[in-house]
């Protein structure tokens, strides 16, 4: 029997869809995208996406916000399950993701400096935003460990970066804006071993496994650039540096992660006018995000990783505001030692009502390796 | 080890920002003198913008700033230093008190406004200022010589200038020329013209005599509850109005109907109660005194249960109420007392153009702005309903030219209902939207 394209399409998609199980744990201990708008886009505008989200992701953009805005994301936070087997200090994993409660992602207000102090310019954003997150259960029924047997073995790591910005962005001419921030960092970390251990004669015998968990903090800076061509202004580039942030109070965990790798970033968006006799606008984009200055260890190690998204945007223009859809793109390669990759397709819609400034995003994201991304973000922009 | 990466990257970032926009400042600059009346300087900072930016342009300017979140120079309006150095070039050869100087810098604005023409800048602006100007001078022959170049490029003269600091009364001049066709501009220093046939209409109790083929439609909704689109006086405008109707235009008290606050449904209906009883070529004058959207392109009249302005069900199409008289083949002469915002979309009320039946269309104000409004006999009026009801009463006719008409209540509008010339005001009328009219239709 022959298939038409349409059928081969769709069983093609279906089985990119369906979730076959990773390696090792999905990777989000630092590239967690903190959801709202260009979550539904594959991460590819964050660069140059004006939200108060850019207080976190590119300060600069900040620039461009005219008004007072506050902006809410809440998103699930994934978690895994993975399958352990062989041996305890060199085991083969199997994990799956799992969708992981609804948090709040993102938090933020941003307020023009006129606004604040009668005069200046440029807008100044104070944002809570969750940039990383682990969540992983390993287990193994039966595992090795040297002449020792242990049974009902457990692993659990937990991490969770959150981060505090004070950031300051400035249009400035020419189609520039620059952007700086301080950033402060709360790094939860968590692990913990269990399990029963048997030697060769099958007598238990005292388990010592690992089990730590602390909150550190630390500080760093964020600056960033856009830039728009005065001449071509349908392109916009952003990029951003942030500092690898060292963290203390974690001298439990300080062992295994110690450090916050820094972000280098860069985005393109392009944006294409004139659909639908002008109601209708397309943008398209893509994102570069490179971590760097990690530190090793055994269950947090961190090398340097390079993510990628690409997305795009057709605003819809309706009678009564904008519709915006979306489909995109994320790839998210291991970062260290024991994680695995994490890539999503990406998808979402939106609504900015003609006369309300406010704004509405919903974003799904479906991982290659299981579960289901979901963020649900507002924003209101004061009159 | 951080702060070498970091230190590079500003650098690289702030390396672009030499080389200031200064060609916006100078064009701000040149805007404010020119509200201000200081014309010399207005032009001096139109060339400086023009040192900057050179080419005048007629599409919107998009703004440096992110693709992501396009945003528009002074709300996508033109960007003309060169007309508007001639514009002001030719403002102050008016103020020019030597009649000699006064025509060389008439000449030099003229040459500057042909030079725009020569370079694909063709707008109606720029030809009607050398129509003006080559009259002022009295060369008839390069004024008809610019005629035949406007006649012969049509639709070409389609180039869009900022006309932020041209004169209300000029633009109107402009709309009516290159709208209608028919160049209907009266001088506003005359004394107010006689309209109408020459009937006697005035009876011997100051009332004018009631025609029974003159039928009126008036409705005043004060009680919206779309945010942003209440004119609070639309109730009481709608009595004076009737009441004008009445007493000085010749309309039978029996004849016209008047809704306040009312329901789309109750408008509707009423609607469609009096066009039962219009005949062929009957009048019927719509006054409309309330919200009112534009959805895509759609006229609605909200109804005082109207939620949201994309509430169509409560709200009245302004083409459904326009086919219950287009049908009875009536001629329907419209006045809409409603704010004009430019929605996001580009949208705003009264820019659906009829094309079924004989319609004038006025709107009480022009696109983007709001409803004013004075104070009469202790009590809040709308500025458009009350040069309305002013024009009438001076007027007291039962065969009131449209465009004529229209054009005493602009004046009236212009000066606050005050002197006798010039005039300045945060509100005018626009000129009548005519479909399948004569601009001296009469109603």
């Amino acid at each position: 029997m022959k298939k038409s394209p349409r059928l081969t399409l769709a069983l093609a998609g279906s089985a990119l869809l369906v979730a076959p199980a990773s390696a090792q744990v999905p990777d989000l201990l630092n590239a967690l995208d903190a959801g709202g708008r260009a979550m539904g886009m594959g991460g590819a505008n964050n660069a140059t996406n004006v939200d108060t989200v850019s207080s976190y992701y590119n300060p600069a953009v900040l620039g461009y916000m005219e008004k007072r805005e506050v902006g809410l994301t809440y998103r699930n936070l994934p978690k895994s399950i993975t399958t352990l087997s062989g041996t305890r200090s060199n085991p083969s994993t199997r994990s799956d993701g799992q969708r992981g409660d609804l948090n709040v992602s993102h938090l933020g207000y941003a307020v023009p400096v006129k606004d604040l102090f009668g005069r200046g310019s440029g807008t100044l954003a104070l944002t809570y935003t969750v940039g990383g997150s682990i969540d992983d259960l390993a287990g193994a029924n039966s595992i090795t460990d040297g002449p020792l047997t242990l049974q009902n073995y457990r692993l659990r790591r937990e991490a969770k970066s959150s981060f505090y910005s004070l950031s300051f962005g400035k249009a400035v001419s020419n189609g520039f804006a620059y952007g700086l921030g301080l950033v402060m960092a709360s790094q939860k970390i968590a692990y913990s071993e269990e399990a029963t251990a048997l030697d060769g004669q099958n007598n238990q015998v005292p388990f010592s496994g690992v089990d730590a968990s602390s909150t550190g903090t630390g500080f760093g800076v964020i600056a960033g650039a856009l830039y728009t061509p005065t001449t071509a202004p349908s392109w916009s580039f952003g990029a951003s540096l942030r500092s690898p942030i060292n963290l203390s109070g974690n001298s439990s965990t300080a062992s295994e992660y110690d450090k916050i790798p820094g972000r280098a970033l860069l985005g393109a968006t392009w944006r294409k006018e004139g659909f639908r006799e002008g109601k209708d606008y397309l943008l398209l984009g893509g994102q570069v995000t490179s971590f760097f200055g990690g530190e090793s260890s055994q269950f947090f190690d961190r090398n340097n990783q390079t993510i990628f998204g690409l997305g795009a945007e057709y605003n819809l223009g309706i009678e009564s505001g904008r519709v915006p859809l979306r489909i995109g793109f994320a790839t998210v390669p291991s970062g260290g030692d024991g994680f695995g990759d994490r890539n999503t397709f990406t998808f979402g819609v939106g609504y900015r009502p003609n006369r309300t400034p406010v704004g509405l995003d919903l974003s799904w994201a479906v991982p290659e390796n299981g579960g289901f991304d979901f963020s649900i973000a507002a924003s209101y922009r004061f009159k | 080890m951080t702060a070498k990466p970091l230190a590079l990257f500003l650098a690289v970032a702030l390396s672009g920002l030499a080389g200031a926009q200064t060609w916006s400042r100078s064009y701000e600059t040149g805007l404010t003198a020119a509200r201000g009346g200081k014309w010399t300087a207005a032009r001096e900072a139109f060339q400086q913008a023009v040192a900057g930016r050179p080419d005048d342009r007629s599409a919107p300017t998009v703004l440096p700033g992110p693709a992501t979140e396009r945003k528009l120079w002074r709300d996508g309006a033109p960007y003309s230093p060169n007309f508007l150095a001639a514009y002001s070039l030719y403002r102050t050869a008016l103020s020019s008190a030597d009649p000699i100087d006064s025509a060389k810098t008439m000449r030099s604005a003229a040459g500057e406004f042909e030079t725009l023409i020569a370079k694909d800048q063709a707008s109606p602006e720029s030809f009607f200022f050398l129509d003006v100007i080559y009259t002022k001078l009295g060369d008839a022959t390069k004024r008809t010589t610019a005629a035949d170049k406007m006649t012969k490029l049509g639709k070409k003269v389609d180039f869009k200038v900022d006309t932020e600091i041209v004169a209300p009364e000029e633009i109107a001049a402009i709309q009516a020329r290159s709208g209608a066709g028919t160049s209907v501009v009266t001088n506003p220093n005359l004394p107010i013209a006689q309209p109408g046939a020459g009937q006697p209409t005035v009876l011997p109790n100051g009332v004018v005599a009631p025609l029974s083929d003159k039928f009126a439609f008036v409705v005043g909704q004060s009680q919206s509850r779309i945010s942003g689109g209440l004119v609070p006086f639309a109730a009481s405008d709608a009595q004076r109005v009737h009441d004008a109707l009445v007493n000085f235009a010749g309309y039978p008290s029996e004849n016209v109907i008047m809704l306040q606050n009312a329901s789309a449904a109750e408008i509707q209906s009423a609607a469609a109660a009096l066009a039962k009883r219009v005949g062929q070529d009957a009048t019927v004058l719509i006054y409309y005194a309330g919200a009112g959207v534009n959805l895509a392109g759609k006229d609605y009249l909200a109804g005082v249960d109207t939620e949201s302005p994309s509430d169509t069900a409560s709200m009245v199409s302004k083409t459904d109420l326009f086919s219950n008289f287009v049908q009875r083949g009536a001629r329907i002469f419209s006045f809409f007392e409603v704010a004009r915002p430019i929605d996001a979309n580009g949208f705003y009320f009264g820019r659906e153009v009829a094309t079924v039946g004989s319609i004038a269309q006025i709107q009480a104000t022009r696109p983007n702005a709001v409803i004013g409004s004075t104070y009469r006999d202790n009590q809040q009026v709308g500025l458009f309903t009350n040069a309305f009801v002013q024009c009438l009463s001076d007027l007291r006719s039962n065969r009131l030219q449209i465009f004529e008409f229209t054009w005493q209540v602009f004046f009236a509008m212009r000066r606050g209902s005050s002197g006798t010339t010039g005039g300045g005001t945060t509100q005018v009328c626009t000129l009548p939207q005519l479909t399948n009219l004569a601009a001296d239709a009469k109603f």
